[in-house]
């Protein structure tokens, strides 16, 4: 009778293991990074786009970020933060970015992250970071060398100047120009999932500001422009917005 | 005198790795090569499947050194990259080949090329151990086909020697010719015991000019303003004084060579070419991809004034070197003293280890 009982609680025990609704206490979340120019993907370099409100014909050939500070808010209105958590994104091949493995299981409400470096890793020594670290500069080529910290935004490409395809840059550093991102929305992360960032091209260029190349300057490196560096900032902290969440096997 | 040769180096090698033939059912031992990584430059991405060996390094710079791998053995890797002009063609514009034809562009300098990503100055190789094979193959070069290559390798008893302590066999074979050429190429560092460097460790100091070149060096550019700047960071920054990308920076406006653009078949490559490094450019002259400019006076001019602002697929980041400035020209508007100021400087960039070091050195001689 003594072994019967043990073997029923052993077959409760696989049964109640191999409960299919039971998800997993604690997930990850993979982002995955989707630049987009009205709505629609667009080829770097080769992609001629038109910004609708002012009809300026325009080329992205690089749009790399480095982000930090990642966080998600839950809906009882508890904040995970992810320290030391950091992302390179590159907009022409963008890899995806794995928020770690201690999500409590649950529904949240937001999600936000910083668009640049605190001052600490800004200022930090470039030569410390390890191969495949999102800091490391030969990896991400964001580092302005000895004289300074990173480049927390490198947008370049062309625009049609008088029909003359014309460079623009515009690399948006310094630590005063770090800037938040918020996303809210309903994102249930009961489970293993992936969630779609755009980045919004046409925003850089149509957002809190009109900006064209040809009349508001086209290039910046954040000093000595105007002010278009912070204009820049500010569009482009409220050029992201979230997209799908779908499944995935962990 | 050349067999002579050949007999020392083979017994160097037994010598240093007797234990090289493991034999049956013994393990392959090798010895871990710790690339030095000077100070200031960023941890590389060394290759995951090429783990640095000292006997991997030893047989790549033999075959780096050795005309064998031409048609006619009178041309090895090194006739064009000779550590005395910084692994470049000793002052050539163009390299002759084997069959005295010549080539259409600059011998590249060799160091650093554990930071590359892409290779050869239109970047069209993805690897050091597929670019050492090109020059091997090309018809303007060393014009031989690598099955030669590795049947006069299979007479050789060094070879046999080196590979065994290499890789465990003797066998020779055309990836095991490029992996220990990349090894070889992986281990040559400019960096660490320049005077640039020698400043940043507090051992030596700039003069006033070197500083003032410091300055204009990491300064935008201004060309109305003061101080003025030569922006030359943004591609050239860093401790590896190259961002190792593929851009145009203006030099023509009508293009005879496609760079890049030649690889891809893309029109909006064309005019690209690799950024190189400006460690050991007093070593290494002519410059550009062409070797068009003899002096790094050139150089600092044609960057000062002659940008091409209709190059077609200028570099974005090449704007502020074709602004106009008050005089109604473009460009920098760097007075000549500046310009010597920022030669000064990158004179302060020669490491002469890259020609004193004995393990870059010709293992033949």
């Amino acid at each position: 009778m003594k072994k019967f009982k043990i073997l029923f609680i052993i077959l409760i025990g696989i049964f109640t293991s191999c409960d299919k609704n039971q998800g997993p206490e604690t997930v990850d979340l993979e982002l995955q990074f989707v630049p987009k120019f009205n709505n629609a993907i667009f080829s770097y370099e080769t992609d001629s786009l038109i910004q609708s409100t002012t009809q300026d014909t325009l080329i992205f050939t690089r749009s790399d970020f480095l982000l930090s500070n990642f966080k998600l808010t839950a809906d009882d209105g508890s904040v995970i933060k992810f320290e030391n958590t950091y992302a390179f994104v590159k907009g022409a091949s963008p890899d995806t970015i794995k928020l770690p493995l201690s999500i409590p299981s649950g529904n949240y409400v937001g999600i936000s992250f910083d668009l640049g470096l605190d001052s600490a890793a800004n200022h930090s020594d470039p030569s410390t970071w390890l191969p495949n670290h999102p800091l490391n500069p030969s990896l991400n080529n964001l580092h302005w060398g000895w004289t300074g910290g990173y480049v927390f935004a490198a947008l370049e490409g062309y625009y049609q100047n008088m029909g003359v395809k014309t460079p623009w840059l515009y690399h948006i550093a310094l630590n005063e120009n770090q800037t938040a991102v918020n996303l809210s929305g309903a994102f249930d992360l009961s489970d293993f999932k992936t969630l779609e960032i755009k980045w919004n091209a046409e925003m850089l260029f149509h957002n809190l500001f009109s900006l064209r190349p040809g009349i508001d300057g086209d290039f910046t490196h954040s000093t000595n422009d105007n002010g278009l560096a912070k204009k820049l900032v500010q569009n482009l902290s409220t050029s992201f917005s979230s997209g799908s969440l779908k499944n995935r096997t962990p | 005198m050349i067999f002579f040769k050949r007999l020392i180096s083979v017994t160097w090698l037994f010598i240093a790795y007797s234990c090289g033939d493991p034999g049956p059912n013994k393990p392959h031992l090798t010895t871990p090569y710790i690339l030095p990584i000077p100070p200031g430059f960023p941890q590389p991405a060394l290759p995951s499947d090429n783990e640095l060996t000292e006997e991997s390094i030893i047989l790549g710079r033999l075959l780096f050194y050795d005309p064998i791998l031409s048609l006619d053995s009178s041309q090895s890797c090194s006739s064009c990259h000779n550590p005395s002009f910084g692994f470049t063609d000793n002052g050539n514009k163009y390299s002759t080949g084997v069959d005295g034809s010549v080539s259409f562009r600059n011998s590249m300098p060799l160091h650093d090329l554990a930071w590359g990503k892409q290779f050869a100055w239109d970047g069209g190789m993805p690897s050091l151990r597929e670019q050492a094979l090109e020059p091997i193959q090309n018809p303007t070069e060393m014009k031989e086909s690598v099955v030669n290559v590795v049947e006069k390798l299979k007479r050789q008893p060094l070879y046999e020697q080196a590979f065994n302590a290499a890789y465990g066999d003797s066998e020779i074979n055309p990836d095991k010719i490029g992996l220990a050429l990349e090894q070889f190429m992986l281990i040559i560092l400019s960096g660490g015991s320049s005077k640039f460097d020698n400043v940043n460790a507090g051992i030596e100091s700039f003069t006033a000019e070197e500083q003032l070149g410091v300055q204009l060096f990491n300064a935008e550019a201004n060309p109305d303003g003061s101080p003025k700047g030569a922006d030359c960071f943004h591609c050239h920054g860093g401790a590896l004084f190259t961002n190792n990308t593929i851009v145009n920076n203006g030099l023509d406006s009508i293009l005879t060579d496609l760079g890049k653009g030649g690889i891809t078949n893309l029109e909006v490559d064309n005019g690209k070419f690799k950024v190189p490094s400006l460690r050991n450019l007093a070593y290494t002259p002519p410059y550009m991809h062409d070797g068009r400019f003899q002096t790094l006076e050139e150089v600092l001019e044609f960057y000062n004034s002659n940008v091409l602002s209709n190059s077609p697929n200028l570099a974005p980041g090449m704007t502020g070197f074709v602004q106009s400035h008050s005089s109604g020209e473009q460009g920098l508007n760097l007075s000549l003293s500046e310009r010597q100021a920022i030669v000064a400087f990158l004179n302060t960039l020669t490491d002469t280890r890259i020609e004193t070091d004995t393990l870059y050195q010709n293992p033949f001689k």
